[in-house]
């Protein structure tokens, strides 16, 4: 990242042959290979079997190379029009809320770490409190219902999460550790507080934009909550309710319906939905690292 | 009064930025809240919050007269403070080691693969856990049979639950918290760097004396959050990896799992909405003890 | 994964629910008489628990289709999954939302909404509009299912008790050369075979997440020796029982059954003779999916048979393996109690603008072509009649609801292919006359006086109970702790319940 900009300067520590660094660097690779291998393999254990024939699932678990291969279940998820439906509703509130959510949490936290801002002690107080209490649901429904008549609409998946504290705070603790002259000379220039934001900060906090980004992005786009409460139009069912449904249908497995016994869905079905889910949304992870390297160091700026 | 209104007139564009936040803070937060005034009422819901009648503090007294609450607060405080400290510790060491890496596709691949068990819902994690751990043929047991030791009823044997459910807590999120910390690293100035080479600083003494002491705020701040909700049981997690099995809990019962067992008969409301105000009031105070210590040593990184 | 219905569960308790100010105003009802062609269109929406199945949108097209024809009314079908339904209802409820007719049940939160006053009093709509709903349900269901003697929903359900038996292996059996089992020491032989000679195959797992399926609660139902019954202060829980028809509630602290405690402690011995499941406590898959992928050979089930999808998949694991199910329960006319309380109610919201409507629409649901569709799909396409009572699928599309809407036992039809055995069992459970009546029949507890106590014993039992009844924990040792912790708080919920029961015998006579 840093060093990468300056390969010489990278070059030449490699050069200096202390054993411990070279030793250090073996276990700082070991660590991260094992640490990453934990995280693979299970998830690895969840694709793959995914794809396996029943007989597999049922006489192995979940194997880590499944005796055979299958699209059955994918191909019984595809039919029908309600994941296509789905994919376009969670689309939609991702793109939606992520946008509105970096940009208000963006401005509101710039507000409260700037060092003028006289009660910013009181503000973060504020934001914060909310975080312990809870959204306290009951009046949390008579407002988006009643009061604002958002029920079966997008807007209810979207407009409740649009202020995230959590997400405020980190970018305190990231504006905070700029220095503070970069605004002032700015503003001696004249320039008022948006254009300072604009011009100066935002350019420099893209990888913590880029995150927080992310963040919102995985929090509408993993959100069940809301269109539970919300949602009675099956058109408008994102994602997760789908998968939720889907899974609790497998528990209820020896419920009695009159007087049949049902078997639940199957275990591919149920794997090939969670991957479906989370398909898309773990391939922003990776494109988003782009921004984590490409931020402009501060050293240039005041250059 | 007057300092206020001229300072506001003068920081107008300032303020002003705050303004949408403001509105969604008070609009999505601050209404709600007014919910919680249920814990003092004997709800009904066809009287609404405001017609039920008052019931004091009746509400609280299935928690407090019972002799399960310490020890259910007391299991919550110490499990969420193993996570807090361990997963921040291992997200640090997850992203100061990536900001080692010089073999570009190495850091990448490995940066995304360990923020893969984040997507792992709960309820699969305890499938998993099962898989390992079970008496029937648990793979641990399995594993510990083949190099000649004898098997544990891992399921009977409380006290070693407290370490698995901690680092299974590493592993579903400290990738996840890396994140935040491998993007402040991105955006710290090269200069400290240079000049600290040309000391003649080694990479583990830049990663001691330069990197970590500058990730502070960020550290300080995770913690801070961490701490509002240390009162708050991870109720997925626990539900899904111990369940109803009565023998764990004893080190794994946290406050959201007793509660929801007392009251998923009942069902009542306000009963479970006075849990939720102890769990509340307990982690406001806390945190304003913690923010308080923070300020005191390093007053840049306190939270308000 | 049994844990996921609980993290729902604790979702509704978290998620608390709405209060409003009372929700009422039933503002104008259409009060247009009978007879399709005069009746205004209308729009009813019902709200049920649920999924939408596979051919959903076919089936409601001709349901609407039938409606629109018959009644001049479309329906807006509301699904609710099992897990959200408690929370989810509630908010509905109190918002005052546009709903006409809803699922409820005493399990949900049917006595707490009725007595709020939610629901419609449907004695005069059922009698003007509702003859084939009356026709279609004897006297002793309608009487046995009122609230405080009025009627808050029509009482949904083919029979008089549970079905149940235990799921085991016929082809093991077979194999090891055992006799068809007919009696509980059958049952045990077979698994201590099972045990001895099939290694690799765990011979039983009762519920230990569940009270229901315990093994101890499995083998108390079927003893009609002594009709000890939960009394539902919490679930099915046996610690406070009825026993009999003498009125009396008793508590296992005081009284240590001898019936009780011998299960218990034959279910301990199971235990540590390796039978019962090691992991009976903590299992995550379901009991029906261990059989079905040959670890377990034999589980408590709540059917009289073997439906066909369960010996399908278990052959696609184990190429000649087949089930049969052991029934225990006593046929003999008489010997089991019954309360008549059916599990599942449908309700007319008190707040809906067509509440006659509503009753005619549940009136067309009960003609047998009309709970056909609902329940089966289109005829001809989904399923085929097979002469007056029973049918056949065709192809694996069901209908849209059936036990959430108009479940009855003179509509429902039986799967052709259910052997006779079977047939005998089923037939018997769905006839009233049957069982001899509960003395509680018509009781219900109110534990809102000892709410603190409940919460409290809850998480008391919470900690034994499924272990003891299960053979998981030593009887001995952890029967004390159990007294010790438990025993105060059980005493104050005894007290008050045998209260509200003598106040209801008292009322009774």
């Amino acid at each position: 990242m840093i060093r990468s900009a300056t390969p010489e300067t990278t070059a030449r520590s490699r050069r200096r042959p202390f054993r411990s660094e070279k030793a250090a660097a073996a276990g700082i690779g070991l660590f991260l290979i094992v640490f990453a291998l934990a995280c693979l393999f299970p998830f690895w254990l969840m694709v793959i079997n995914s794809f396996a024939v029943a007989k597999s699932l049922a006489l192995h678990g979940y194997a880590v190379f499944p005796s055979g291969f299958t699209l059955q279940s994918y191909r019984f998820l595809l039919q029908g029009k309600q994941l296509f439906l789905s994919y376009g509703v969670t689309a939609s509130a991702t793109v939606l809320g992520t946008a509105a959510g970096l940009a208000v949490t963006a401005l509101f936290a710039y507000v409260l770490a700037h060092p003028k801002n006289r009660y910013g002690g009181f503000l973060s107080f504020m934001t914060y409190v909310p975080m312990i209490f809870g959204s306290g649901l009951v009046g949390f429904y008579l407002l988006v219902v009643r009061w604002l008549h958002l029920k079966d609409t997008l807007w209810a998946l979207v407009l409740p999460y649009v202020m995230n504290p959590f997400y405020a705070f980190i970018f305190v603790s990231f504006y905070r550790s700029l220095p503070y002259e970069l605004n002032e000379s700015a503003t001696v220039d004249g320039a008022n507080e948006w254009v300072v934001f604009f011009k100066i900060i935002r350019p420099i906090s893209t990888p913590v934009i880029a995150t927080i980004g992310l963040f919102y992005a995985l929090q509408y786009w993993n959100d069940w909550w809301l269109s539970l409460l919300f949602i009675d139009n099956s058109d408008l069912y994102p994602l997760q309710l789908l998968l939720r449904q889907l899974m609790s249908q497998m528990d209820l497995a020896s419920l009695n319906h009159g007087n049949v016994l049902t078997l639940p869905p199957s275990e591919g079905v149920k794997l090939a939905t969670v991957c479906l889910t989370i398909g898309p949304i773990i391939f922003v992870y990776p494109f988003i690292q782009k921004y984590f390297v490409k931020g402009l160091t501060l050293g240039s700026v005041k250059g | 009064m007057n300092n206020l209104l001229k300072d506001a007139i003068k920081q107008r564009y300032l303020y002003s930025m705050a303004v949408p936040g403001i509105v969604f803070l008070v609009v999505f937060s601050y209404i709600p809240l007014a919910g919680h005034v249920l814990a003092f009422k004997n709800f009904q819901i066809s009287r609404g919050i405001w017609g039920s009648s008052w019931a004091g503090w009746n509400n609280f007294r299935f928690f407090f007269s019972g002799r399960d609450w310490i020890q259910v607060t007391v299991n919550t405080v110490i499990l969420n403070a193993l996570f807090i400290v361990f997963e921040m510790a291992f997200a640090l060491l997850i992203a100061l080691f990536l900001n080692e890496i010089r073999l570009k596709w190495f850091k990448r691949t490995v940066q995304s693969v360990v923020f893969l068990p984040y997507f792992i819902s709960w309820v699969v994690v305890g499938y998993m856990a099962f898989v390992l751990f079970n008496n029937t043929d648990g793979l641990v047991n399995h594993a510990l049979r083949s190099v000649g030791l004898r098997d544990v009823d891992w399921y009977q044997t409380p006290w070693v639950w407290p370490f698995i459910l901690t680092v299974t807590r590493i592993w579903k999120n400290a990738g996840y918290l890396s994140i935040i910390l491998l993007a402040a690293i991105a955006g710290l100035s090269v200069d400290y760097y240079e000049s600290a080479r040309l000391d003649g600083a080694t990479r583990f003494q830049q990663m001691r004396f330069i990197t970590l002491p500058l990730l502070k705020p960020q550290l300080i701040i995770l913690v801070l959050l961490g701490v509002g909700r240390i009162f708050y049981g991870d109720f997925g997690m626990i539900y899904g990896i111990v369940g109803d099995n009565g023998i764990l809990f004893p080190t794994t019962d946290v406050i959201d799992t007793y509660s929801y067992r007392a009251l998923r008969q009942l069902g009542d409301f306000s009963m479970s909405s006075a849990i939720v105000l102890y769990q509340s009031v307990m982690g406001l105070a806390a945190v304003i003890s913690f923010n308080a210590i923070v300020r005191r040593i390093d007053k840049d990184s306190r939270l308000f | 994964m049994a844990a996921l219905k609980r993290l729902f569960l604790a979702g509704a308790l978290l998620g608390l629910t709405s209060a409003l100010a009372a929700c009422g105003g039933n503002n104008g009802e259409d009060s247009s008489g009978a007879g399709s062609g005069s009746l205004p269109p209308v729009t009813l929406k019902l709200v049920v628990p649920g999924a939408k199945s596979a051919n959903f949108d076919e089936v409601m097209a001709e349901v609407n289709k039938r409606l629109k024809a018959d009644l001049n009314t479309q329906l807006d079908l509301t699904f609710i999954d099992f897990a959200d339904l408690n929370q989810k209802t509630n908010v509905m409820l109190a918002s005052g939302e546009n709903v006409d007719l809803i699922f409820d049940a005493p399990w949900l939160h049917l006595d707490s909404m009725a007595s709020q006053g939610f629901y419609e009093e449907l004695t005069d709509l059922l009698n003007q509009y509702g003859p084939n709903v009356l026709k279609t349900r004897p006297q002793q269901m309608w009487d046995a299912n009122k609230i405080d003697g009025k009627i808050y929903g029509v009482p949904l359900g083919s029979a008089y008790t549970q079905a149940r038996s235990v799921f085991i292996r016929k082809d093991l059996r077979e194999k090891l050369g055992l006799p068809p089992v007919r009696t509980y020491d059958d049952l045990e032989k077979y698994l201590y075979a099972v045990r001895d000679k099939e290694l690799g195959i765990t011979p039983l797992i009762a519920g230990g997440d569940d009270v229901t399926y315990s093994w101890v609660n499995w083998r108390i139902r079927d003893d009609t020796g002594v009709n000890i019954r939960p009394t539902n202060a919490f679930g099915a829980s046996l610690m406070l029982y009825y026993k009999g028809n003498d009125g009396k509630v008793y508590n296992l602290f005081d009284t240590k059954e001898p019936q009780i405690w011998n299960d218990i402690l034959d279910a301990r011995k199971l235990f540590t003779d390796k039978v019962m499941s090691q992991d009976v406590l903590t299992n995550k898959s379901s009991q029906s999916d261990m059989q079905l992928q040959n670890k377990v050979a034999a589980t408590p089930e709540m059917a009289f048979g073997i439906p066909q999808a369960f010996n399908d998949k278990l052959k696609q694991v184990v190429p000649d393996g087949e089930l049969e199910a052991v029934r225990l329960f006593d046929l003999t006319p008489g010997s089991n109690l019954s309360n008549y309380k059916m599990d599942n109610f449908i309700c007319i919201v008190k707040a809906s603008k067509h509440k006659d409507r509503a009753m005619m629409f549940l009136d067309w649901a009960n003609k047998q072509e009309n709970y056909d569709l609902l329940e089966h799909g289109i005829e001809g396409k989904n399923w085929k009649a097979v002469g007056d009572r029973q049918y056949d699928t065709l192809g694996n599309d069901g209908g849209v609801v059936s036990f959430q809407l108009m479940l009855n036992p003179a509509l429902e039809r039986d799967w052709v292919g259910t052997d006779e055995e079977t047939r005998k069992y089923n037939g018997f459970i769905a006839k009233a006359d049957n069982f001899s009546k509960d003395i509680m029949t018509g009781f219900t507890f109110d534990p809102t006086p000892v709410k603190n106590e409940v919460a409290q014993f809850s998480t008391i039992q919470a900690k034994y109970y499924n272990g003891l009844f299960n053979g998981a924990l030593d009887p001995d040792d952890y029967f004390s702790k159990f007294k010790a912790e438990g025993e105060a708080p059980l005493k104050k919920i005894q007290t008050e319940l045998q209260k509200q029961v003598d106040a209801f015998l008292a009322k009774q006579k």
